[in-house]
C-alpha cells in the first residue's frame, strides 16, 4: 500500500461512517494537488521523504479526522469550563480538609507518627484528588453535551454570587475576603466592609445549598469508601486511644449505621440540591430540614445512649459535661472528652437547625415580606 | 509574544470572520477545492486545505452549497457552487459586512 493509502486508511479510520468515503476521496484529491505542484517546482517526481513532509503539511491523521466532526469537539467547553473550574477547586480543598482530619485524629491517637501522617495524606489527596477530577469530568462530559444549557449558568442571582468569592483559593484574595473595612484603601482599590451579615448564607440559598451538597457528597463518597480515604473509615483499622478500642466500637456503630447514614446523606444531598434549584421553594425546605434534623437527633441520642461509643462518651449530669470541656481547655486531650462534646454540640446544633426551620416554615420569605409591604 | 507573533496572532482573528464571505463569494461560479484555494490565495486571502474543506462541508450541510463529484484529468474532484438559498444568505452577509465596513471605516 502506497504512503498516502495508508495515510488516508489512517484518516479514514476517525471519520464519521457516512462520510468518510467522500471526505476520503477529497482528501485524496487535495493530496494529490500539492504532490503535484511541489513535482512542477522541482520538475521531478518526490521521494517519499519528500512525499511524507507534505503529508506532514497536511496534518497528522488524528487531527485531520477532528476538523471534520460535527459534534462537540471538546471534553469541556469553553463556556461550562470556569464551572467545573470552580467545582474542582472547591471539591479539592474539600478533600484536602477530610484527609487533613483524618491525618490530625491518626496523629492525636498515636496511630501515626508525624512521617507517616504525611506520607497518609499525601496519598490520600493524591487518590481523593484523582477521583474527584474523574467525577467531575464525567459529569461536565455530559452536561456539555446537553441540549439546553443547565439553570445554574443562566439563571443566577448576585446574591448567591457569594461561596463564588471563594473560589480565588490564593492567599492574597483570602486575605483580601477576610479583611474588610480595615480604613487603609488605596486610590483606586475598592473598599471591601464585609459584616457578619454578608456571610449569613441564607442571603444566598443557592450558595450555601450548592456548598451543603458538595460537603455532604465528599462524605458520602467517603462513607461509601469510594473515595479512598479509608484512615478515618469505621472498621477500616485498629484505633486504640487511652487504653480504649474505639476501632471495635466504631466497627459495631458502621454494621448498625452504615445504612441509615448513607440513606440521610442521600435525602441531605437530594434536599440541598433541591434548594439549590428553587431557592424560593423555603415551605418546602424547611419540611425537609425538620425531617433530617428530627432524624439526626435520633441518631445522635442512639449514639449517645445506646450505641458501643455510649459507655465512653456518656455524661449523666452537665457538671461531667463542664469536667470533660475543662479538661480538654486545659490541654487534657482525652479521645473520648472530645467526641463526647463534638456529639453534644451536633445534638445542640440540630436543636436549633430544628427551631430554625420551624421559624422559617412559620414566616413568609423575603418576597412574602416585600409583597406584604 | 513579540509584536510580530502578536500581530500575526490578531491578524488571523481579523481575517477568520471574513472567510466564509470570501469564500461564499467565490463560489458564486462553481470550483473545486484546489482551484477556489488558488482562486482566494490570487484575492490576497490565503487559506489552508485544512481549514478549507471542513468549512465547505459544513456550508454544504447548512444548504448554503451544492455539489457534486465529476471526473477531471482522470481524478474524481468535488465540485462545488452557491445554492439559491446560499445566494440569498451571500446578500444578506455582503450587506452586513458594508455595514460593518463603514462603522469602522468612521471609527478609524
Amino acid at each position: 500500500m502506497s504512503l498516502l493509502e495508508t495515510y488516508l486508511k489512517a484518516v479514514g479510520a476517525h471519520l464519521p461512517k457516512a462520510a468518510r468515503e467522500d471526505i476520503v476521496a477529497e482528501l485524496r484529491d487535495l493530496i494529490l494537488n500539492r504532490i503535484e505542484a511541489r513535482e512542477a517546482e522541482l520538475g521531478r517526481s518526490l521521494d517519499e521523504a519528500e512525499l511524507e513532509s507534505i503529508l506532514r503539511e497536511v496534518g497528522h491523521p488524528l487531527t485531520v479526522a477532528g476538523r471534520y466532526h460535527t459534534g462537540a469537539n471538546n471534553i469541556i467547553g469553553l463556556e461550562l469550563y470556569p464551572y467545573w473550574l470552580f467545582a474542582a477547586k472547591i471539591g479539592l480543598a474539600a478533600v484536602v480538609a477530610v484527609c487533613l482530619l483524618a491525618a490530625v485524629i491518626r496523629l492525636l491517637t498515636g496511630d501515626d507518627n508525624l512521617s507517616e501522617a504525611f506520607g497518609r495524606l499525601v496519598g490520600n489527596v493524591l487518590q481523593g484528588g484523582i477521583t474527584l477530577i474523574g467525577v467531575l469530568t464525567i459529569a461536565g462530559f455530559i452536561i456539555e453535551r446537553q441540549a439546553e444549557k443547565p439553570k445554574f449558568m443562566t439563571e443566577w442571582r448576585v446574591k448567591d454570587l457569594h461561596l463564588f468569592e471563594l473560589g480565588g483559593l490564593d492567599p492574597a484574595t483570602l486575605e483580601k475576603t477576610l479583611r474588610g473595612g480595615s480604613g487603609a484603601s488605596s486610590g483606586f482599590a475598592p473598599r471591601v466592609h464585609i459584616r457578619a451579615s454578608d456571610w449569613n448564607l441564607s442571603s444566598s440559598p443557592t450558595a450555601s445549598a450548592i456548598g451543603a451538597a458538595v460537603g455532604c457528597t465528599v462524605l458520602l463518597l467517603w462513607w461509601t469508601g469510594l473515595l479512598p480515604l479509608t484512615d478515618l473509615r469505621p472498621g477500616s483499622g485498629v484505633l486504640v486511644a487511652q487504653g480504649i478500642d474505639y476501632g471495635a466500637m466504631l466497627t459495631s456503630i458502621v454494621e448498625v449505621a452504615f445504612w441509615p447514614i448513607l440513606a440521610y446523606l442521600g435525602a441531605r444531598i437530594a434536599l440541598e440540591l433541591f434548594r439549590a434549584w428553587r431557592p424560593a421553594a423555603r415551605a418546602r425546605y424547611a419540611l425537609g430540614q425538620i425531617a433530617l434534623a428530627v432524624v439526626r437527633m435520633w441518631g445522635l441520642i442512639w449514639l449517645w445512649s445506646a450505641s458501643a461509643l455510649s459507655p465512653v462518651i456518656r455524661v449523666d449530669s452537665l457538671q461531667d459535661l463542664h469536667d470533660r470541656t475543662r479538661s480538654l481547655i486545659h490541654g487534657e486531650f482525652s479521645l473520648a472528652h472530645l467526641i463526647t462534646l463534638i456529639v453534644v454540640l451536633m445534638m445542640v446544633e440540630t436543636v436549633f437547625s430544628f427551631l430554625g426551620s420551624l421559624w422559617r416554615l412559620a414566616t413568609p420569605g423575603p418576597r412574602g415580606q416585600a409583597a406584604a409591604a | 509574544m513579540s509584536d510580530a507573533d502578536l500581530f500575526e496572532s490578531l491578524k488571523l482573528e481579523l481575517r477568520r470572520g471574513s472567510l466564509i464571505l470570501a469564500v461564499m463569494a467565490r463560489l458564486r461560479t462553481e470550483q473545486y477545492g484546489y482551484s477556489l484555494r488558488v482562486a482566494l490565495a490570487e484575492d490576497g486571502l490565503e487559506m489552508e486545505e485544512s481549514t478549507l474543506y471542513p468549512l465547505l462541508r459544513r456550508l454544504e450541510s447548512q444548504g448554503l452549497l451544492d455539489s457534486e463529484w465529476r471526473e477531471e484529468d482522470r481524478r474524481k474532484k468535488r465540485f462545488y457552487r452557491l445554492s439559491p438559498a446560499g445566494s440569498a444568505m451571500l446578500a444578506r452577509l455582503a450587506d452586513e459586512w458594508r455595514r460593518i465596513s463603514a462603522s469602522l471605516d468612521r471609527m478609524l
